[in-house]
């Protein structure tokens, strides 16, 4: 049962820009040596990196038609940059293990890459793994959008991949759906176009190593100037985050890591150039974390 | 079309390409654990515990597996440590009531120098619990760390010595029919290359 594990930050990369994996890391290694608390701590940036990422560039109109075809098939591509507090956590004694000063802080899964040893009670000692250093964390989703029906159209996003056994990422799933209704329609003539929107995201990595679960809502104004139509919005993350991973300690046993769900207001300002076939668009957000978003997609 | 090439590329060069990861090598020390157990059968008629236990602690730990399961090299194996002793009971006594008081665990590799490992113990082997913590002695955790250290050594072949005899001594306050498990959690840290997008 070796799991060689490439790096959990690629994964999403993987999902949606059909980026082969990189081989070599450990994170499942790295969180069996790991308790409870302590993998929840090590894992402690990647809720709102997540949170960020997949919560962004949904819905970058607020121009719902009423009625006929439309569709647009595209990619959207969100990133954003960790903070150095986010880099080490304290950790907390494992079973049985009574630390004694001085008293280490250990690095994250985006930490430096050494481990930390901590002394502990008559020699003892324990080891905190070391992180992957990372700085930034990019998430790329294929996203279809079809409409239009009483003023409201559908949004979809969908990855899937199967990869080696010797690989970390074995198995990477992602689906994500959600809608866009015109509020327009309801209110007496404004200078821009407002719609409502609703999307529900479900990420998991190796089935239950990392399941996260994400809704978004939002009100989007946005107003045309020609080709472009900047728009904004104001709307609410929701985002959930579990572990399930193999105790290496104690084989056999699988420690359930449980992440408090995270509530925030998103934020966003963005252009949308509306070319006759061909959609971009660049946005930042102001979210769990604060980053940036560009899309491209095709369609009418 | 240039104001919007001018925002894309605003948007995506914007504090070093976060959009744009960069596949860079890195060089990740990872943190393993392992444990390994010996079950003391403490039988007698009187009110002295006195049991042994032979533990083959290279065989037991089972190291290569631990470090082939997580991919470390044996050669980029960075630390190894004794990281906590545990005991719990695993089969209660028939006295419900009944307590162990002045308990000592020594610790003697081979036919080397005995060491004490555990000073103080107390139990109460009336009920099945689960793992307790003990406070530990220096030198029969140097003597370990010793033992773990030759035993890494010279994976993957076995260490001179790899036996450790564990030595379970006490006071019980009535006859005593019951197992005791010891736990022994050993911590290793070794070094594997990645490739990490940042």
């Amino acid at each position: 049962m070796n799991r060689r594990i490439a790096v959990f930050l690629a994964l999403a990369l993987a999902a949606a820009a059909a980026v082969a994996p990189p081989a070599g890391a450990q994170l499942q290694d790295n969180l069996g040596a790991l308790s409870g608390d302590n993998a929840k701590k090590y894992l402690g940036p990647l809720p709102d990196a997540l949170s960020g990422t997949m919560n962004s560039a949904i819905f970058t109109s607020g121009k719902v038609p009423m009625m006929g075809v439309t569709f647009q098939l595209g990619v959207k591509l969100m990133g954003i940059k960790f903070d150095d507090a986010d880099r080490l956590f304290t950790p907390t004694d494992p079973p049985g293990f009574t630390s004694v000063a001085p008293y280490e802080q250990a690095p994250t899964v985006i930490g430096a890459g050494s481990a930390v040893t901590q002394n502990g009670q008559g020699g003892t000692a324990v080891y905190y793994p070391g992180g992957f250093d990372v700085g930034e964390f990019a998430f790329a989703a294929p996203q279809l959008t079809i409409g239009s029906v009483l003023g409201t159209k559908a949004v979809i996003r969908w990855a899937s991949g199967n990869f080696s056994s010797d690989n970390f990422i074995e198995k990477i799933s992602f689906f994500g759906i959600g809608a866009q209704h015109s509020i327009s329609r309801y209110l007496p003539p404004l200078p821009i176009d407002l719609a409502a929107g609703v999307f529900y995201q479900s990420f998991k990595i190796n089935e239950n190593l990392l399941e996260s679960k994400a809704i978004h809502v939002d009100v989007t104004g946005s107003k045309d100037f020609a080709l472009l139509q900047p728009y904004a919005a104001i709307g609410f993350d929701s985002f959930k985050l579990d572990a399930l991973y193999e105790d290496s300690t104690n084989p056999g046993n699988n420690i359930s890591v449980d992440f408090d769900r995270k509530t925030n207001v998103h934020l966003t300002a963005g252009l949308l150039a509306n070319l006759p076939v061909v959609k971009i668009h660049a946005e930042a957000n102001i979210a769990a974390t604060n980053g940036l978003a560009v899309g491209l997609s095709f369609g009418k | 079309m240039l104001p919007i090439a001018l925002v894309l590329a605003l948007a995506v060069m914007n504090g070093g390409c976060i959009l744009i990861p960069e596949l860079k090598d890195r060089v990740v020390e990872l943190a393993v654990g392992g444990t390994t157990s010996a079950v003391f059968t403490v039988q007698g008629a009187t009110t002295a515990v006195d049991e042994t236990q032979i533990v083959d602690v290279g065989t037991e730990l089972n190291l290569a597996q631990i470090l082939s399961d997580a991919g470390i090299d044996v050669s980029n194996v960075t630390n190894i440590a004794l990281t906590s002793v545990a005991y719990r009971i695993v089969r209660a006594d028939t006295d419900p009531a009944l307590e162990i008081t002045n308990g000592n665990i020594t610790v003697q590799r081979g036919g080397g120098t005995v060491d004490a490992l555990v000073n103080g113990l107390t139990a109460a082997p009336g009920a099945v619990s689960g793992f307790q913590n003990v406070a530990l002695d220096a030198a029969g955790v140097a003597t370990i760390n010793t033992m773990l250290s030759d035993i890494l050594t010279a994976l993957p072949g076995a260490p001179a010595n790899p036996t450790a005899t564990f030595h379970l001594t006490g006071t019980s306050t009535g006859p005593t029919n019951f197992d005791f498990e010891m736990k022994i959690t050993i911590s290793i840290t070794g070094t594997v290359s990645v490739r990490v997008p940042t």
